[in-house]
């Protein structure tokens, strides 16, 4: 059974990424957290086969909770999911490792990430 | 359209409430990029608060923020379209000579921002506020025209305002990463715009 995550306080953004996530997807399990530490809780010890991750969130930012989510999973591929563009945030994710996804989603950037992530 | 059960025209569901801030959350984002290429340096955003408030309420609340009532200094605009209201933003005089500083050169000893750091602070404030109703906008598939944002300064309550009758407030806090400038980016939405404003969020909604 593959997984994925995705994380973001508003239910709004977390609603439309699973929607183009099922259509894109139909078989995966779509596993949502409203908060990174949530999502800490919640994803257990089996790998999704990727995460969608907002940044600006209340408690744990997006950034952070990417670098938690690499510690637990090595090689994991994480996107982060932001209406924050700026070119600072640009290169923390870059730097981390992590792709960044500008909000508003569309059902092509959700494509493209998952071809990215080999999946 | 349906009023919601508890009959209050003022009351948000989760949804609606979630929906808007997420979608000032989206607006926020170009423009902020862009003052941050501007400035050189990353402009930190909080997550979007809203809440049914009062201007006198507002003034107590960001008053109290921005260091104990000292002066402010804010560029304001109204917009109209779906829906009306008017767009702030606002630094402490302190903040504001600190982030202007960053665009113009600014007198040390300056206590208060002169006529050049109110017109780069007006720069700011039109990019920043501006920028923010045009994502909405396209986001909401209709069109809000903002007025030309004015600079205004003084004790927060002249420039917010004191009126006690309720209005949708959506807020946005703002910092520079050094530190040394913050401020609040605010939304006021008439409360007889509240039907339109939730029809246009609707359409939104649908949209994405």
């Amino acid at each position: 059974m593959t997984s994925i995550l995705v994380v973001d306080d508003s239910r709004l953004a977390r609603n439309m990424v699973s929607s183009v996530i099922a259509s894109l997807r139909p078989d995966w399990t779509i596993v949502t957290a409203a908060s990174g530490e949530e999502a800490l809780e919640i994803v257990g010890e089996v790998p999704p086969a990727a995460a969608i991750v907002d940044y600006n969130m209340p408690g744990m930012d997006g950034l952070a909770l990417a670098e938690r989510l690499k510690e637990r999973f090595t090689g994991l591929t994480i996107g982060l999911l932001t209406a924050n563009v700026q070119d600072a945030l640009r290169r923390k994710a870059e730097a981390l490792g992590v792709r960044f996804i500008a909000k508003p989603i569309t059902s092509d950037k959700i494509r493209d990430f998952l071809a990215a992530a080999g999946q | 359209m349906a009023e919601p059960a508890s009959g209050d025209p003022l009351r948000l569901d989760d949804d609606e409430a979630d929906a808007i801030a997420e979608l000032f959350n989206i607006g926020m984002g170009e423009p902020a990029a862009a003052l941050s290429t501007m400035l050189g340096e990353e402009v930190l955003l909080s997550v979007p608060s809203f809440a049914v408030s009062t201007r006198a309420r507002i003034t107590r609340e960001v008053g109290g923020d921005l260091e104990a009532d000292q002066p402010v200094c804010a560029v304001r605009g109204a917009f109209t379209g779906p829906f009306t209201g008017e767009a702030m933003l606002i630094f402490p005089e302190r903040g504001t000579l600190a982030l202007v500083g960053r665009l113009v050169p600014v007198d040390p000893a300056a206590e208060a921002p002169g006529e050049m750091e109110q017109d780069a602070l007006t720069e700011i404030g039109n990019i920043i506020l501006n920028g923010c109703l045009a994502s909405l906008s396209n986001l909401i598939g209709g069109e809000l025209s903002g007025a030309v944002p004015g600079y205004g300064a003084g004790a927060p309550a002249a420039v917010i305002g004191s009126a006690t009758d309720p209005v949708l407030f959506v807020r946005i806090d703002m910092a520079l990463a050094a530190g040394d400038a913050r401020g609040h980016a605010l939304f006021l939405l008439d409360i007889a715009s509240l039907d339109a404003f939730r029809e246009a969020i609707r359409r939104a909604l649908a949209g994405l």
